[in-house]
């Protein structure tokens, strides 16, 4: 048993949250929680269980959960869940038009914090995107610089025209973050990246890792079939890494 | 623990004294989520998440049901044969053990 007060503690993603999930010799021991948000600093959810940072942190990867056994003082074994709290990865969608807006919704029920982000106050509204985390109405060329990036950030640019898919694509190109796809035909998305290079001085594999045009060929033709094929594109570089 | 889970945990605002948090610690063969994946139990047979469905699913949330009861914790294995699971209408077989816990929801 553990009280709900004890989750309220966890600030930061991250967090390391420790559960003894087994111990024969003192049952009444399963099932009590800590938090590590450093090694220093050990928050118990009942009792204190002698937990030491760096007896964790011999077996654990943060990247993995993890089940370990660790010896307590009396010499009794533990059965130890490790975890960390996850932060919710993010589908930024550069454009709130129509393929931005079939996105939006299959983004969110694949498990994404939603962002759009348009010039166009009409687009980048509440009405337009009700399920969306965040709607940001802003320029293209002025409103990105005041965005933070993070490595689990999916970056998808569908804005109205080429010209600022460019604008945004050169702001977000050398950030670090998981994806990048652009749409457009293979001939226009050429174009463009082959300007990043020869007129940006951007190199060719900061250029390569852009997924464009995006989307996995599966004929796609509406804007949701596109948003499906953008989406299962994300999935695959999501779980399986390409 | 996915953030959203713990927001949902953290910002729960029903009738409930207790909730279920189920959690796959061990995961082989080719069971259809790996360890980690988490799924929380409310009463009134609503749920958040998911510990990859099927009759396993199904067996987690009938026991996440006597503890909303009764409190404390369980857990559970899965020694699945394909053949078990097919029979079982699922779809993967493989080692699962299930981890499950109280959260008691105190007033503030």
């Amino acid at each position: 048993m553990v009280r709900r007060k004890f989750f309220e503690n966890i600030e930061s993603d991250g967090t390391v949250i420790g559960t003894v999930t087994g111990c024969e010799a003192r049952r009444e021991l399963v099932g009590e929680k800590f938090i590590i948000e450093d090694e220093n600093d050990i928050v118990y959810s009942g009792k204190d269980l002698g937990i030491k940072g760096e007896m964790i942190e011999n077996f654990y990867e943060r990247e993995k959960p993890a089940l370990l056994e660790v010896e307590i003082d009396d010499g009794q074994c533990m059965e130890i869940y490790l975890e960390s709290v996850e932060r919710t990865p993010r589908l930024i969608i550069f454009g709130g038009g129509h393929v931005a807006h079939p996105l939006a919704a299959v983004g969110k029920v694949i498990g994404f914090e939603v962002v759009v982000f348009d010039d166009r106050a009409e687009f980048a509204c509440r009405e337009r995107f009700p399920e969306v985390d965040k709607v940001i109405c802003a320029g293209f060329t002025e409103g990105i610089s005041d965005l933070k990036f993070y490595p689990d950030d999916y970056i998808v640019i569908v804005t109205r025209g080429h010209k600022f898919d460019y604008s945004v694509l050169s702001q977000v190109i050398d950030k670090n973050v998981a994806y990048i796809g652009m749409i457009g035909s293979k001939r226009k998305v050429k174009l463009i990246l082959d300007e990043l290079v020869t007129e940006d001085g951007f190199s060719r594999e900061l250029v390569d890792r852009v997924y464009a045009p995006v989307g996995l060929p599966i004929g796609s033709e509406t804007p949701a079939e596109i948003a499906v094929s953008i989406c299962s594109q994300i999935i695959k570089v999501r779980r399986q890494g390409q | 623990m996915k953030r959203r889970l713990l927001s949902e945990i953290v910002n729960y605002q029903g009738q409930a004294d207790r909730l279920v948090l189920a959690t796959i610690i061990r995961a082989g063969g080719s069971s259809p989520r790996h360890a980690g994946a988490q799924m929380l139990i409310l009463p009134a047979g609503e749920s958040r998440d998911t510990i990859g469905g099927g009759p396993m699913e199904g067996e987690v949330i009938e026991q996440a049901r006597q503890l909303l009861k009764e409190g404390g914790t369980g857990k559970v294995s899965f020694n699945l044969t394909n053949e078990e699971v097919a029979a079982a209408g699922g779809m993967c077989g493989g080692e699962v053990t299930v981890f499950l816990e109280t959260i008691e929801v105190e007033e503030s």
